[in-house]
């Protein structure tokens, strides 16, 4: 059943469009995921799909030769949804067929089937399959830590539930040696099957109840009529996914782990996470590979967020940033002043709230803090903006202690020399406090921790244990750091050339930018490092994949926005073949 | 935000650099059993690496212990062995430049040898550290071991298994009478015939493609 449930989460990437399956999903979902096949049929063939080695695999597993053979109809489309319904989670395949009679076959269902409503209903395991002529409905219920103890209530009415926990340990005990079983035991053994009916009888009627609900969800209660779901919908989207409220998500999963230490996160504020709606539309271009997604804020976050994060990348960084010479970076903007007197008061609502016994205390620590903090001082000195750039990887000579033997196997320390992989990077900081940093450089060159030599301050590997020198400048209102001469030197004198083409706009757009040219990494990672096997998965990714980018923007509209992209190789058929391909070829190794 | 800048190159340096290891057992057996042990582990080949690491508080969910951590655990061994009878002369050294740690000590006999071996292990029953055996009548002397590297190594997980990719054991005996044979094919008899030389790599021994045990027979 695993390996079916699989196959349904590989077959989410591949069904049409159908509004009214849709309809089926009760407007109390927490989350959906429904895949537009039609598009993705467009993109790779059926065959192609069959010939993929997970595919085959799962397809053995399930006896059939290809995909079309499951009974599915595979111009349909599927989703997946989940509930939370007195306390207990329901996860929820649906999807339409092409030829009911397989199903019987293929899920292995040799349970008693029962007709309800017009559908076949069967329960295996914690699933409940239910299927007609056109749809099958499979869905699962997973028990909460707190709903274990509601289902042993609701199961064991008759029973004395505290003198059950004390018989189970018992048996454990006494099943561990062979000897002869007294009427006690027997009776134990009695109590515990009968207490397994009970449950399975529970579940199977959960189970029921929750396939009924489903069958008799219509348009107007259904999830297709909520604004929410309906509005982050893409058009040309190949995958969309809906939350219908994370925080409200993440305190029931809090619920399920109530205590932690001395911290009960489960007493956490439900307004302190701040997300309502989240939502991510996928994309399979021809040339790449999108997610976007959007979370709403709640009023609070909304007000909170702008005071924290609304700033923008200064603009005398780009000074210094040469596409050219950059592999990869992670740049973010925040306000240090807004989030040195934010963060406190979001501590002492966190720890305040999770762990009320200490609430005073945490309340005038909290205080104590923001006194000490002179929130505009250390803004001067850490503006909040930063930008750390992967200039080069680089190999090295490195020297290491071994031993050489003589002819009696006497031994003598040598030095030898071996070559390392390095990163060339450069750090930039965004700082206003001069004054500040030349005490600090005074300082470490009066004790010795560091040299200065035209305004360069270099500290050295060995007295840091570090496999580099480090460097530092400060240039305008930006403290540099890197472990490359020639970049120090270079922006030192104001000779780093400015050539921000795309990256200007993707760093001042976004409160945090992530990006990767994996392409121009690869070339520069020595080939010996892989191994024969990897290096075809390398080499592939280097052909195919071609640019990463990462990006999370400010507040717009009430809503933080993240983009995901993958450039692949624009020359090849399109985006999804070549992750099919490289999902093949990682799949060999 | 400033300090997870810092662990990104932290990681990004422990991805790129290789990480080995050696670890080399020197013994001497006087004619009457009693002899001195050395033992080394050098680290100085992933020094860079390690460097890093030590700046981290862990890896691979792996807790990173401090130098002073280090030391101590390195005293408690040395107090361990100071404390077993037939034990003399007991040293240890610390590098922490080129991460090489060294520890010695004389034995009045083997047996004194194997609760040597013994105190650097978890599983303290003294039948599995058998190690080493000298028969003085027949003047042989051999090397074992009963762990089952293999299982042992199966429960690491694939990456961490990384870090045996380029480590190896070398073993050095020597003797005050000549040595006459060695079973093991890989270990290399030295001109003197007095002293004898094997070095595996630790892959290698974790897929019983090569191991450490000898039988040594002195004129």
């Amino acid at each position: 059943m695993k390996n079916f449930i699989l196959l349904l989460a590989l077959l989410i990437t591949f069904s049409g469009i159908a509004q009214n399956l849709e309809t089926k999903i009760p407007s109390d979902a927490q989350i959906v995921v429904g895949v537009d096949g039609e598009k993705l049929l467009e993109l790779i063939n059926l065959d192609e799909f069959n010939s993929l080695s997970i595919v085959k695999k799962l397809l053995t597993e399930a006896k059939v030769d290809k995909i079309e053979d499951l009974g599915f109809d595979l111009n349909q489309k599927i989703y997946y949804f989940n509930q939370l319904i007195n306390e207990k989670y329901y996860n929820t395949f649906l999807l339409y067929l092409s030829d009911s009679k397989k199903i019987k076959n293929l899920l292995d269902i040799k349970e008693e089937i029962e007709t309800v409503n017009g559908f076949n209903f069967a329960k295996k395991n914690k699933y409940a399959i239910s299927w007609n002529d056109k749809m099958l409905i499979i869905t699962m219920v997973s028990e909460t830590n707190n709903t274990y103890g509601d289902s042993n209530s609701v199961i064991n009415n008759n029973d004395e539930p505290t003198e059950e926990v004390v018989e189970e340990s018992a048996v454990e005990e006494i099943t561990e040696e062979p000897i002869e079983k007294t009427k006690e035991d027997v009776s134990i053994e009695v109590v515990e099957e009968n207490t397994e009916k009970n449950k399975n009888k529970t579940q199977k009627q959960l189970l029921k109840k929750q396939i009924l609900s489903i069958i008799a969800t219509n348009y107007n209660n259904s999830i297709a009529a909520n604004n929410s779901y309906k509005s982050g919908k893409e058009s040309k989207s190949s995958v969309y996914f809906w939350m219908k409220n994370y925080s409200n998500s993440m305190m029931d999963l809090l619920k399920r782990f109530p205590k932690k230490g001395i911290a009960s996160y489960s007493l956490m504020p439900k307004n302190i996470i701040g997300i309502t709606s989240v939502n991510s539309n996928l994309f399979f271009n021809k040339d790449e590979i999108k997610l976007i997604g959007e979370a709403s804020l709640t009023d609070e976050m909304k007000t909170r967020s702008k005071k924290m994060y609304h700033s923008k990348l200064d603009c005398s960084f780009f000074k210094y940033f040469n596409q050219d010479d950059i592999l990869a970076y992670m740049g973010y903007s925040v306000r240090m002043k807004a989030i040195l007197d934010e963060y406190p008061k979001i501590m002492k609502e966190i720890y305040g709230s999770t762990m009320p016994k200490y609430k005073e205390e945490i309340s005038a620590a909290t205080d104590v803090i923001s006194v000490l903090l002179d929130e505009k001082a250390i803004s001067k000195l850490i503006t909040g903006d930063a930008l750390l750039i992967l200039n080069d990887i680089k190999e090295e000579d490195i020297s290491y202690t071994t031993y050489e033997y003589d002819n009696d196997y006497k031994r003598t320390k040598i030095i030898k020399t071996k070559k390392e992989t390095l990163p060339i990077f450069t750090v930039m900081l965004g700082s206003e406090n001069k004054e500040i940093i030349q005490k600090l450089v005074r300082l470490g060159i009066k004790y010795k921790v560091a040299e200065e030599n035209n305004r360069i301050l270099k500290f050295d590997k060995t007295k840091f244990k570090s496999p580099f020198d480090l460097y530092f400048v400060m240039q305008g209102d930006i403290a540099f750091i890197t472990n490359s001469k020639s970049q120090i030197d270079k922006i030192s004198r104001k000779q780093v050339k400015r050539n921000t083409g795309k990256h200007k706009r993707i760093l001042r757009k976004n409160l945090l930018s992530f990006y990767i040219n994996s392409d121009k990494i690869i070339e520069r990672l020595p080939k010996d490092k892989f191994g024969n096997k990897n290096e075809t998965v390398i080499a592939l990714i280097k052909e195919d994949f071609k640019e990463m980018e990462f990006s999370y923007s400010r507040v717009k509209h009430g809503k933080f926005y993240v983009k995901q992209v993958i450039k692949t190789n624009e020359n090849k058929d399109n985006s999804l073949k070549l992750l099919f391909n490289l999902i093949e070829q990682i799949s060999h190794l | 935000m400033q300090k997870y800048l810092s662990k990104i190159i932290l990681l990004l340096l422990i991805i790129m650099l290789s990480s080995c290891f050696e670890i080399i057992e020197e013994i001497t057996i006087n004619k009457d059993g009693s002899g001195n042990i050395l033992l080394t582990l050098n680290f100085s080949r992933s020094k860079s690496n390690i460097n890093s690491i030590m700046l981290l508080d862990s890896v691979n969910n792996y807790k990173v212990p401090s130098e002073q951590e280090i030391k101590t655990r390195i005293a408690g061994i040395k107090s361990q062995i100071t404390n077993i009878s037939g034990v003399s002369n007991v040293k240890t050294n610390s590098n922490f430049e080129d991460y090489i740690f060294n520890i010695s000590c004389n034995f009045t006999n083997v047996s004194v040898l194997n609760k040597v071996i013994t105190s650097f292990n978890k599983n303290k029953d003294i039948e599995i550290n058998k190690q080493f055996s000298y028969n003085k009548n027949t003047k042989t002397f051999t090397r074992t071991y009963n762990y089952d590297l293999q299982k042992e190594v199966q429960k690491i997980k694939k990456k961490d298994k990384e870090v045996l990719k380029d480590a190896s054991y070398t073993s050095i005996y020597r003797f005050q009478s000549p040595i006459l044979s060695s079973k093991n094919k890989l270990a290399k008899i030295s001109k003197s015939r007095k002293a004898i030389m094997l070095r595996v790599d630790v892959n290698e021994m974790v897929a019983n493609k090569q191991n450490i045990k000898n039988t040594i027979k002195l004129k």
